[in-house]
């Protein structure tokens, strides 16, 4: 670590990248405005000395671009570039902040032991005390995905993790929280919640899976009481409110399990009409004046049920539950009605189910829902966040839809989808690489043509420069400091001095001449004239001098450091042409080629799995479908048979 | 009939209230785990075979950074190198998150000739209030026989709430 100054603007970047210190700036000149409406032209240069591209500035630069892919879901890439650098010597194991942030990526796509491997290393390291506490916290991370809950447990517990950032605190106790939950402490749980930040979504999910966990485990009144917190919350964005009605059905159907019809309407009435939650909860509400006997309230929420998806299962159980509720207030030919409408759509749902099964069997079912990935989402990073799917994607995914929000099945899709972004990664890998090989070709062949030649014209050039270079040093310091008319060309401009030339030519050719003759008197005059003239510009000719032998010596060190930049190519070049790149390139295709293969036969094993639990999922629709027009058709048969009795019992009275 | 309440409530209930369905495969696990291990090394080796054909020891790059957690959105950058177009990037509203957490964004990768040169950077941006304006700013720097490094520093003017410009050089 060098000992450069931290720069206050940057003091909120993550620990990781804190531990990097930025180079300090020197902002030198001013930035001067002309402004118009919209368009405004910042002034001249800002003249800043460059700075020496050492190995600090290198990491500096090379550790920054990889947190901008990070942060901008390009995981894979930050990852690939960090181990680029790695290969390359530039961050090594004394380069914490770059082994914690790997160690991140590997936990991220699943590379366990690579992480635990990082996290060990760093904790067997003097680094600063907040660097071990999140690295702490990353191998907490890990136990925890891992199922080490009680490793995880002991870790988040402790003093370790103790001195992070608040952000990091928050997530430290929100694990904590949900392995307390998950082991049905929930005192200890409760602890851990009370050090979430009040308010944030991390904390509402946190309260909301303890209340949940609470009423699975018996302790009910609690539970509720948890749940309540969350239902009370203020109104926020999408995710909070339909968290919100997620709380508000969950206390509306464990009240209406005890018999608290009440509490249970009470909770239900809050769930939105327009959220992802309201059939539930209409289905609820309905059941819950049905059991109070209260049929005329009830059947309003079924009807306007009904009239939904009826892929929905709370509306397939609304379309049997309406009829009957038309049965008990004895209204026969609108239950009748009801029964034949129910026994229509849950027919028109076994062939969508069937439909649905048909699709999922096919082969390119999950072709199409890669399909539908691309196009909801530009970004080919393999570890990129998935589009959500809607039920766009295919008539099955209403009925997928919960198998989607379930962890394992999501979890197992999410390695699907990454496989087949590595699969896309090596087919244009596969595609590059003889491009790659051509280009190496074509660079060797003209390298070779052109290298001698070069060589050549660059000995030449550099001869030539040191003599330009030597010739201008030489007048630089030869030039004298005084005005000094015993040599007027040297202090004649241009055009004088070539006035000064052809006069004195004359002269010369005239000295054999007698000193009256006219023609010698007049180039004495002549050059009486152009002396004078000469003395009178003598100062600003002089300065012009000065000023173009400066601007000489410059370009000349330009020319200097270009012959230098040419020497490197050709240096390069040389080193380039006897490198074996050629054949790394083509023992590369043949990796390319095996890895596809077997990327290929992964996903195909995985495919076969996550098309094994749709199929699971709808077989267990389409059955519970067949009882539910099974029991449509004998509720019919029984008004039909109810009704014809009281027709007869009329007839006879 | 006996309505069936108790069963359509148990239904929503296990809905709502029991856990994953799915189950993973260790073996199929441990062969996409050495199968991601193999693609991530294999990616890193082309990635420096890429850039050893394309880049020689000379190579030349310019990248764009902005304040941490500045409140002023930058929305895109134009680059012109001695009045040709080199660079133009839109920054999404994830990418602009990544600059603002200490992100920096390489915005040109290339080999420059020796010499003098002229950058020009056009910014677009949106101050608090969300209204957009345009910068332009010009640098020249010379780039001698090893690497050369630019970072242009688009920084909150605090006084207009707009962006102004910091250039910082390296060179090999």
């Amino acid at each position: 670590m060098n000992a450069r100054e931290e720069n206050p603007m940057r003091r909120m970047q993550p620990s990781w990248k804190r531990m990097l210190r930025p180079l300090a700036m020197t902002m030198l000149g001013s930035i001067s405005l002309s402004a118009s409406a919209s368009l405004l032209i910042i002034g001249d240069d800002l003249p800043v000395e460059p700075m020496p591209l050492d190995v600090e500035s290198q990491r500096y630069l090379a550790f920054n671009e990889a947190t901008f892919a990070f942060y901008a879901d390009r995981q894979f890439d930050a990852m690939t570039q960090l181990l680029a650098n790695q290969k390359r010597g530039l961050f090594n194991h004394d380069t914490e902040y770059a082994e914690l942030m790997l160690g991140e990526l590997y936990v991220n796509f699943g590379l366990a032991e690579q992480a635990e491997e990082i996290f060990n290393r760093l904790l067997k390291k003097d680094i600063l005390a907040q660097l071990r506490a999140e690295t702490w916290l990353h191998k907490a991370a890990l136990n925890y995905r891992r199922g080490q809950l009680d490793e995880a447990a002991d870790v988040l517990a402790s003093k370790r993790t103790d001195g992070m950032s608040a952000e990091k605190n928050a997530r430290r106790h929100l694990m904590l929280a949900n392995i307390r939950i998950s082991q049905e402490e929930f005192g200890e749980a409760l602890a851990s919640l009370h050090a979430i930040p009040a308010g944030t979504r991390e904390g509402a999910y946190a309260t909301y899976n303890m209340g949940v966990a609470m009423i699975r485990a018996n302790h009910t009144d609690d539970g509720v009481r948890m749940l309540s917190g969350v239902l009370n919350l203020p109104p926020g964005d999408e995710e909070n409110n339909a968290l919100k009605d997620r709380a508000a059905l969950a206390i509306g159907l464990t009240q209406l399990k005890r018999g608290k019809i009440e509490e249970a309407r009470a909770a239900l009435i809050r769930v939105r009409a327009d959220g992802p939650f309201s059939n539930e909860a209409l289905l609820a509400l309905g059941l819950s004046n049905f059991e109070r006997k209260e049929y005329r309230r009830a059947l309003p929420l079924w009807l306007e049920l009904v009239r939904r998806n009826p892929s929905h299962q709370s509306v397939q159980e609304a379309l049997l539950l309406a009829p009957r509720a038309y049965e008990e207030l004895g209204a026969m030919p609108q239950a009748l009605a009801g029964y034949r409408f129910a026994t229509e759509t849950l027919r028109d749902e076994l062939r969508q189910v069937e439909l649905a099964i048909r699709n999922v069997d096919e082969l390119n079912w999950l072709e199409r829902l890669k399909s539908h990935d691309k196009a909801s989402t530009m970004n080919r990073d393999p570890m990129a966040t998935s589009g959500s799917y809607s039920a766009d994607a295919g008539p099955e995914m209403p009925y997928l839809y919960r198998l989607f929000a379930s962890h394992d099945f999501a979890e197992q899709f999410r390695q699907y989808m990454e496989l087949d972004r590595l699969h896309s990664l090596l087919l244009d890998w596969q595609q590059s690489v003889p491009a790659m090989e051509q280009a190496w070709n074509n660079q060797l062949a003209s390298l070779q043509a052109t290298l001698p030649d070069a060589r050549a014209q660059l000995i030449a050039l550099k001869k030539q420069q040191q003599e330009a270079g030597a010739l201008a040093a030489d007048i630089q310091v030869n030039m004298p400091q005084g005005l000094d008319m015993k040599r007027p060309q040297d202090l004649a401009d241009f055009e004088q001095l070539v006035r000064w030339e052809i006069i004195s030519e004359f002269d010369r050719q005239t000295r054999h001449q007698p000193p009256s003759s006219s023609e010698r008197e007049r180039v004495r005059r002549v050059k009486g004239v152009l002396l004078y003239n000469i003395a009178s510009n003598a100062p600003q000719n002089r300065q012009q001098q000065q000023s173009d032998i400066n601007s000489a010596m410059e370009e000349i060190d330009i020319v200097d450091m270009r012959t230098a930049a040419v020497e490197q190519l050709i240096r390069d070049a040389s080193l380039h042409i006897r490198s074996d790149l050629g054949n790394r390139l083509n023992s590369r295709r043949q990796d390319i080629d095996r890895m596809i293969t077997d990327t290929e036969k992964l996903m195909a094993q995985l495919g076969q799995l996550l098309k094994n639990d749709a199929l699971q999922v709808l077989a267990e629709n389409r059955i519970q479908l067949g009882e539910q027009l099974a029991e449509a058709h004998l509720a019919m048969a029984r008004v039909q048979d109810t009704s014809f009795s009281e027709r007869l019992q009329e007839k006879d009275l | 009939m006996k309505i069936s309440s108790k069963i359509v409530l148990a239904g929503l209930c296990a809905a709502l209230l029991t856990g994953p369905l799915a189950a993973s495969d260790e073996g199929l696990s441990r062969q996409i785990h050495n199968l991601k291990q193999n693609v991530l090394n294999l990616n890193r080796d082309l990635s420096l075979l890429e850039r050893e054909l394309l880049y020689p020891s000379s190579e030349s790059a310019i990248f764009v950074s902005v304040d941490v957690g500045t409140p002023i959105r930058l929305v895109d950058v134009n680059l012109t190198l001695n009045g040709k177009h080199v660079g133009y990037h839109f920054y999404s509203e994830q990418e602009f998150t990544a600059l603002t957490s200490g992100g920096i964004h390489r915005i040109f990768h290339g080999n420059l000739p020796s010499g003098r040169h002229t950058l020009e950077a056009t910014v677009t941006g949106y101050d608090p209030q969300g209204k957009d304006y345009q910068k332009t700013t010009s640098h020249t720097f010379t780039k001698g026989p090893g690497r050369k490094m630019l970072e242009l520093r688009v920084v909150d003017d605090l006084s207009t709430m707009q962006h102004r410009f910091e250039f910082q050089e390296w060179n090999e």
